[in-house]
């Protein structure tokens, strides 16, 4: 695609004209700009849909609802949470947990094995082999698996400081629940972190 | 944005700092579907543009103490929502890898839609299987851009790029929708 081109069809939609600052465009460059219109003109179609009013009308009743929802739970969570961040660290914890157990099961030398899934559990950073280090062969180890599985227990175990046992988090209503403890400001530091480790 | 518009907002705003809830409702009336649509386009589905469209407005509620004018609100209400959208499709990214469940079971599609009409259902499907195969950033732009209808300054004051950046996104997108439009129709 013909960026210059594609700059004036842009410039076009406002302008509307089949020419180039008053020059008349050579016909294979109209034609080109067609297409662009085409593909503009079948978008505007998809996009034009009747949709049900009621549901616009639903949104403010909805959002009242929850602001008294979210009024009356808010002292509630502030006495059982002291600290939301310390839900970040228990997702860190599992998504490592996921993502070391994928790592394990590709590490060449099962000398370093352990001490990697330590590494990763304890210090919250996953550990990223380098190339040499991986091959096809499959390390199986459950004596790593069950250390790991003790580790990352204990660690979200009252990882609160209030003693609540997060080894409840059992399904996805679970995670739910952790996630929408988390502010923006958390959510982004997790995310970022899960970025770093090339894990998402 | 008209100035009358941004006059009323201003208004409307004032009134809901000093007590009057209902300044609020015709403000989130006002600006409902344009959050809607946006975050529609974002994350391809119903059920998610509708929990963003609540974010927003507990956002707006809760924040719009601090909000200055020294953008207009219709910026400021974009900048909100784009963050919200951004955000939320990170979460769902994390909660697909965290996920008990398996991925095709996260993010299913239910019949629950604000489109009821078979045919006019079909055509958003298709319309959200073309945009969300767009990289997030460049899907951003180009809703902004191409159906949101708002100048490249606009845009730019919104997501904090500069013009030259989101020409060269626009363009990409664009791009990738053409070819994308043209496989789907053969």
């Amino acid at each position: 695609m013909d960026k210059k081109l594609f700059d004036l069809y842009d410039q076009r939609n406002a302008v509307n004209e089949m020419s180039n600052g008053g020059k008349e465009l050579p016909l294979e460059e109209k034609e080109k700009l067609n297409d662009f219109q085409q593909v503009s003109n079948h978008l505007k179609f998809l996009s034009e849909v009747s949709v049900d009013e009621k549901y616009f009308v639903s949104i403010l009743p909805k959002f009242r609802e929850r602001q008294n929802k979210k009024k009356n739970s808010f002292s509630f969570r502030k006495l059982v949470f002291s600290s939301s961040f310390a839900y970040a660290t228990v997702i860190i914890l599992i998504v490592l947990f996921r993502s070391t157990k994928v790592n394990v099961e590709t590490f060449t030398n099962p000398a370093i094995a352990p001490a990697a899934k330590s590494y990763s559990i304890s210090s919250q950073n996953s550990y990223i082999a380098p190339s040499d280090e991986y091959s096809d062969e499959i390390v199986n180890d459950e004596a790593i698996q069950s250390t790991l599985d003790k580790t990352l227990y204990a660690s979200l175990k009252g990882s609160n400081g209030n003693g609540t046992d997060y080894s409840i988090i059992k399904n996805d209503a679970d995670y739910d629940k952790v996630f929408s403890q988390l502010d923006d400001k958390e959510f982004e530091t997790l995310y970022a972190q899960l970025e770093q480790t090339k894990i998402l | 944005m008209p100035e009358d518009n941004s006059d009323s907002d201003y208004i409307l705003v004032r009134r809901f700092l000093n007590g009057d809830e209902n300044s609020f409702n015709q403000l989130a009336r006002k600006y409902q579907a344009k959050i809607y649509w946006h975050a529609r386009r974002m994350t391809g589905n119903h059920l998610d543009a509708d929990e963003i469209v609540q974010e927003v407005l507990l956002v707006m509620y809760d924040k719009l103490k601090n909000f200055n004018f020294q953008s207009s609100l219709f910026t400021w209400i974009y900048r909100i929502t784009i963050t919200r959208s951004i955000n939320y499709i990170k979460k769902q990214k994390l909660r697909r890898f965290i996920s008990f469940d398996s991925p095709e079971n996260i993010g299913l599609s239910t019949d629950e839609d604000l489109v009821k009409n078979i045919e006019d259902k079909e055509k958003l499907k298709k319309l959200d299987k073309v945009l969300q195969q767009l990289p997030e950033k460049q899907r951003e732009v180009f809703t902004l851009r191409h159906f949101d209808e708002l100048s490249y300054e606009e845009i730019a004051q919104i997501t904090g790029k500069s013009v030259g950046g989101l020409k060269a996104n626009y363009f990409h997108a664009f791009e990738k929708v053409s070819k994308l439009i043209g496989k789907e129709n053969g």
